[in-house]
């Protein structure tokens, strides 16, 4: 709770306390004071502004869209930055984030701005779900299903494929993975499609034509979760055989074994049974963490989903859902953890005695 | 004696450390991982010695790479497919022969071009360094430049000429010569497409077949306008395809018959309004109108030039006019009827004019085919010393500093080139030191502050052990990178008015910073936990009791156990930082420095996947270094984790 708390005040800080969105903020407001002095302009062809009147229109537009953006206060008093960091962390702790007013981000929920935070993440948190929790979850299962089979070959060839495998695609990063991926299934082979922004018009319309829209949305993804399965598959193996090895070795095993137990019984109660929290644990803290999004994965993809919108959130300075997004993947995280600690009690005797 | 025991401790260290790298080695991942590591220290230290100075403010602009071809692939896939266009450069200082006729002074430099492919090389680019401009008797003598290019067919083309203008001569300060194009500005000769372009017609000959266009003048002369504007257009587009290769000229007539049913049709429709039974007058024109009709249903089947179907066209229009005429004299047919007579022969006259004034009768076609053999590129400067008498002969030795004449080959050096003509193969290099020090220095200061918070925390306990391991939890708990994204992005905010290469550092170093900050969490908590158990062992309460400092304790017992784990982590630690660099880049976090990632985020900009040699590369050898420090680190894991080693 502490550290959900410092993370929060944390991200506040860099983001208020550095001046950073107050620059972006100030570039903003000039910008939008003097296209509309150009549109008022256009308006009144013919009819020149004095320079009187023009600066006066100039400081009153500043100081509106001062306020609008939280520079300055009903009064005119500059709002200074640790103020505004405070009122954002206590925003945040109320779950208040507010409105997004950028264009590129509310875009990206397909709408125009100003757009509650919280409806823009919703709308966007299925697409990441789509991509790569859905990815996450298919490469588990195949793990949880080969790996222990791994671990009773170990020393085998396929255990020596296996680590093969695992040091291979932990030294290959999996953007540019992603890239070799799109260069030959999308530019070589011409299965599957260049870009996935397309995905966002069948997401959009879904209801208008759900079995087109579902295979249509399926044909987008696939690449995307082939190649995160490719890429993550190593690493699972790898450690759930690593898991499943070190209960092999532990002395119950060794009786239950020289008792004449058959296999299957040995692997589903003794060695799943205690191998399963740390299995259980990895597999919730990465589902928590599906959810935050892959930010370059999906740049690559060109993939609308939490990781986009963390990048557009932040290369346009909007503050209000830089903070909504990491409020709420830190809070998914930490509540992930407090949710592990209630199954730990259920699947593992000795603390339910303590 | 304090040396001694100096020498003696040094000695031993290093005789630990060879122990360590000897058993290191007997492991095959171990042995695989120094041999690489080995590999790219030796390829980085290469190209930190090579590196030109200034390449870091250099490498991204598209000036310092003009020379290059363009997105060209590497030159060894000459050797498996069709061929290519191979790259020349070639640059001259002194000209080859000079001689001089009547009053002028020629210097020739000549360059010779093999076109061994079939494919076109990309563009010819002839720079003049330092050209001479002499001053005599206080008016100086301006130079005349002029290319030619001699084909293996024979055809000599002027492709350029130049001549310096606007030269001043400073009377009083008594110079005797002017430079003219700097080594940074050198003189750029551009090749006159227009006159490429005549010279390849008349040489070729080529024009539309007489038996397409007939003996009219009017409309021979619209064939040579049409192939003249045709191949100036390829000149103006590819003038590469020219220069460097043979045309072929396709002609191919349009079937008018389509053209010719309208008119056929409007016809019939007058023909059957009329009925022949009125009057003698009137069946004369009926009968005139089938004929017409025929007629030029005849001449839509026909095939002959174009001179003769307009022929033929403006007959017909004749006898329609004079058929409109009769009509209209004796009211022959009702009003809206001799209008549409009238509109017909309109919208004939019409036809005839596209049919003479555009391509409306034939398509013209031009394609080029690479011409092979030997091309003979002269670069001659001409001095006119008409009046001068002083000087006429043997005026200079040398009359520019540079000829620089580059054919850009359809491919280039050992991996090709990217949009802007980038070395690639020199952009890779050069990331090598990069790639090492970003994961070096990133590893080895995570470590050293990893280890020694975990110490501290460990071994002092209280609330400096509640302070560290709180923050530790703190930092595993954040996503981190989006708080690198957020610190890159401010970064390079706050530097943004810097020169260059402090810019780049600075960028580079808050990266870092935040790397760094955010990765000593997890390494501060395994060694504090290190540390308890080592502290609650019989010899550190043994040496306690012995009345050892707190110093002699961490450095004695402690860090020795902890020291093995720490590499172990830090050579675990460097492939992290690498890759983040490279993400980082990828995503649009620009630096300025020439590092793989930098060089794969172009292509991502422009969604150019495709270019296989330009993704491939940096990505493997980002890959290979990784996998150089986890093939260490598994080695090491062994040592330090017996038990795995029967895993």
């Amino acid at each position: 709770m502490i550290a959900y708390l410092a993370t929060i005040v944390l991200v506040a800080a860099v983001m208020e306390g550095t001046g950073y969105a107050q620059k972006l903020y100030e570039a903003i407001v000039r910008e939008s004071v003097s296209a509309e002095i150009q549109a008022i302009a256009r308006a009144r062809a013919g009819q020149t502004l004095s320079p009187t009147e023009l600066e006066e229109l100039r400081s009153k537009l500043t100081f509106y869209y001062s306020v609008m953006y939280g520079l300055i206060d009903e009064q005119g008093n500059p709002i200074p930055p640790y103020l505004r960091m405070w009122n954002l962390v206590k925003n945040s702790l109320i779950l208040n984030f507010g409105y997004t007013t950028k264009d590129s981000v509310a875009q990206l929920a397909n709408r125009l701005p100003p757009v509650p935070v919280i409806e823009l993440i919703a709308s966007v948190l299925p697409r990441t779900i789509i991509m790569i929790t859905i990815a996450d979850l298919i490469t588990v299962a195949i793990a949880l299903k080969l790996g222990p089979r791994v671990a009773y070959r170990h020393g085998s060839l396929i255990d020596k494929a296996v680590i093969f495998y695992f040091a291979l695609f932990n030294a290959i990063p999996l953007w540019w993975f992603a890239m070799l991926l799109i260069a030959l299934f999308a530019f070589q082979l011409r299965i599957f499609p260049p870009s996935l922004r397309g995905v966002l018009v069948c997401i959009n319309n879904f209801w208008n034509n759900p079995v087109n829209n579902f295979l249509n949305i399926v044909y987008y993804a696939t690449l995307p979760i082939l190649t995160i399965v490719i890429a993550g598959l190593g690493g699972w193996l790898y450690g759930i055989r690593a898991m499943v090895l070190r209960v092999i070795r532990e002395d119950f095993v060794t009786v239950a074994k020289a008792k004449g137990l058959p296999e299957k019984e040995i692997t589903s109660k003794y060695v799943l049974r205690v191998a399963l929290p740390p299995v259980i644990t990895s597999v919730i803290l990465t589902l928590a963490g599906s959810l935050g999004g892959f930010i370059i994965t999906e740049s690559v993809f060109d993939w609308p989903g939490m990781g986009t919108l963390y990048y557009l959130a932040i290369t346009s300075g909007d503050t209000n859902t830089v903070m909504g997004l990491f409020v709420i993947t830190v809070g998914v995280y930490v509540l992930a953890r407090f949710i592990l600690e209630l199954i730990y009690i259920v699947l593992d005797p000795r603390i339910r005695v303590r | 004696m304090a040396s001694k025991s100096l020498g003696t401790k040094s000695l031993r260290v290093a005789r630990g450390v060879l122990n360590a790298i000897k058993e290191v080695w007997s492991y095959g991942t171990g042995k695989a991982g120094i041999i690489l590591l080995v590999l790219l220290l030796l390829i980085s230290a290469y190209a930190s010695v090579t590196m030109p100075p200034d390449f870091i403010s250099l490498w991204e602009s598209a000036a310092y790479w003009d020379e290059n071809p363009q997105l060209a692939p590497p030159a060894w896939i000459c050797s498996f497919g069709a061929g290519c266009a191979n790259h020349f450069i070639k640059v001259k200082t002194n000209p080859d022969f000079s001689y001089s006729v009547m009053s002028k002074i020629y210097y020739n430099y000549t360059f010779a071009y093999d076109l061994t492919g079939d494919v076109f090389p990309q563009d010819l680019v002839i720079k003049i360094v330092n050209l001479s401009i002499p001053i005599v008797s206080q008016k100086a003598i301006i130079p005349s430049v002029m290319v030619t290019v001699t084909r293996p067919d024979g055809l000599t083309v002027t492709v350029s000429s130049y001549a310096p203008a606007g030269i001043i001569v400073n009377s009083t300060s008594g110079e005797r010569i002017i430079f003219v194009g700097s080594k940074d500005a050198p003189i750029r000769m551009s090749i006159d497409s227009r006159a490429l372009a005549n010279s390849i017609i008349n040489y070729y000959n080529l024009s539309i077949p007489v038996n397409v266009t007939g003996n009219n003048e009017a409309i021979q002369m619209l064939g040579r306008t049409i192939v003249i504007n045709r191949v100036q257009d390829s000149a103006q587009r590819h003038v590469q395809d020219l220069l460097f290769g043979y045309p072929k000229l396709t002609v191919i007539v349009n079937n008018q018959t389509k053209n010719i049913e309208k008119f056929t049709i409007m016809i019939d429709s007058i023909i059957n309004f009329v009925s022949s039974e009125n009057s003698e007058e009137v069946a004369y024109m009926k009968n005139e109108l089938k004929d017409i009709r025929n007629e030029l249903y005849l001449i839509g089947k026909s095939n002959v030039s174009l001179s003769d179907f307009v022929q033929n066209l403006r007959n017909v229009q004749k006898r329609l006019e004079n058929v409109w005429k009769l009509a209209f004299v004796d009211l022959l047919l009702p009003p809206e009827k001799l209008n549409e007579l009238y509109d017909i022969i309109k919208y004939l006259s019409v036809y005839i004019d596209q049919l003479t004034y555009t391509t409306a009768f034939f398509d013209v076609y031009l394609t080029t085919f690479p011409l092979k053999g030997r091309y003979t590129i002269t670069v001659a400067i001409i001095y006119d010393v008409e009046g001068s008498t002083e000087g006429a002969t043997g005026l200079l030795s040398s009359p520019a500093g540079e000829v620089r004449v580059i054919v850009k080959g359809s491919a280039y050096g050992i991996l090709g080139t990217d949009d802007l003509g980038r070395d690639l193969a020199k952009l890779l290099l050069y990331g090598f030191p990069i790639a090492l020090g970003i994961g070096a220095f990133a590893a080895v200061v995570t470590t050293v502050i990893g280890v020694l918070l975990g110490i501290i925390s460990g071994y002092y306990g209280g609330w400096v052990d509640e302070i560290v391991q709180r923050t530790a939890d703190i930092i595993g708990n954040i996503p981190w990178l989006p708080l690198l994204i957020i610190m890159a992005q401010i970064a390079q905010q706050v530097f943004a008015l810097y020169p260059p290469a402090t810019k780049a550092l600075m960028i580079m170093l808050t990266i870092l910073g935040v790397m760094i900050l955010t990765g000593w969490g997890g390494l501060a908590i395994t060694i504090r936990a290190m540390v308890l158990s080592i502290k609650e062992e019989p010899y550190v309460e043994a040496a306690i009791a012995l009345g050892a400092t707190h110093r002699r304790i961490v450095m004695k017992h402690i860090a020795p156990q902890v020291a093995i784990y720490a590499v172990a982590s830090l050579v675990s630690g460097v492939p992290g930082a690498v890759l983040t660099e490279a993400g980082l880049s990828v995503l649009g976090i620009r630096h300025g420095w020439p590092t793989w990632g930098a060089v794969l985020s172009r292509a991502r900009d422009l969604g150019r996947y495709d270019i296989w040699w330009w993704i491939l590369p940096p990505g493997i050898l980002l890959a290979i270094t990784s996998l150089t420090f986890i093939m260490l680190g598994f080695a090491i894991e062994k040592i330090v984790e017996p038990r795995l080693r029967t895993l």
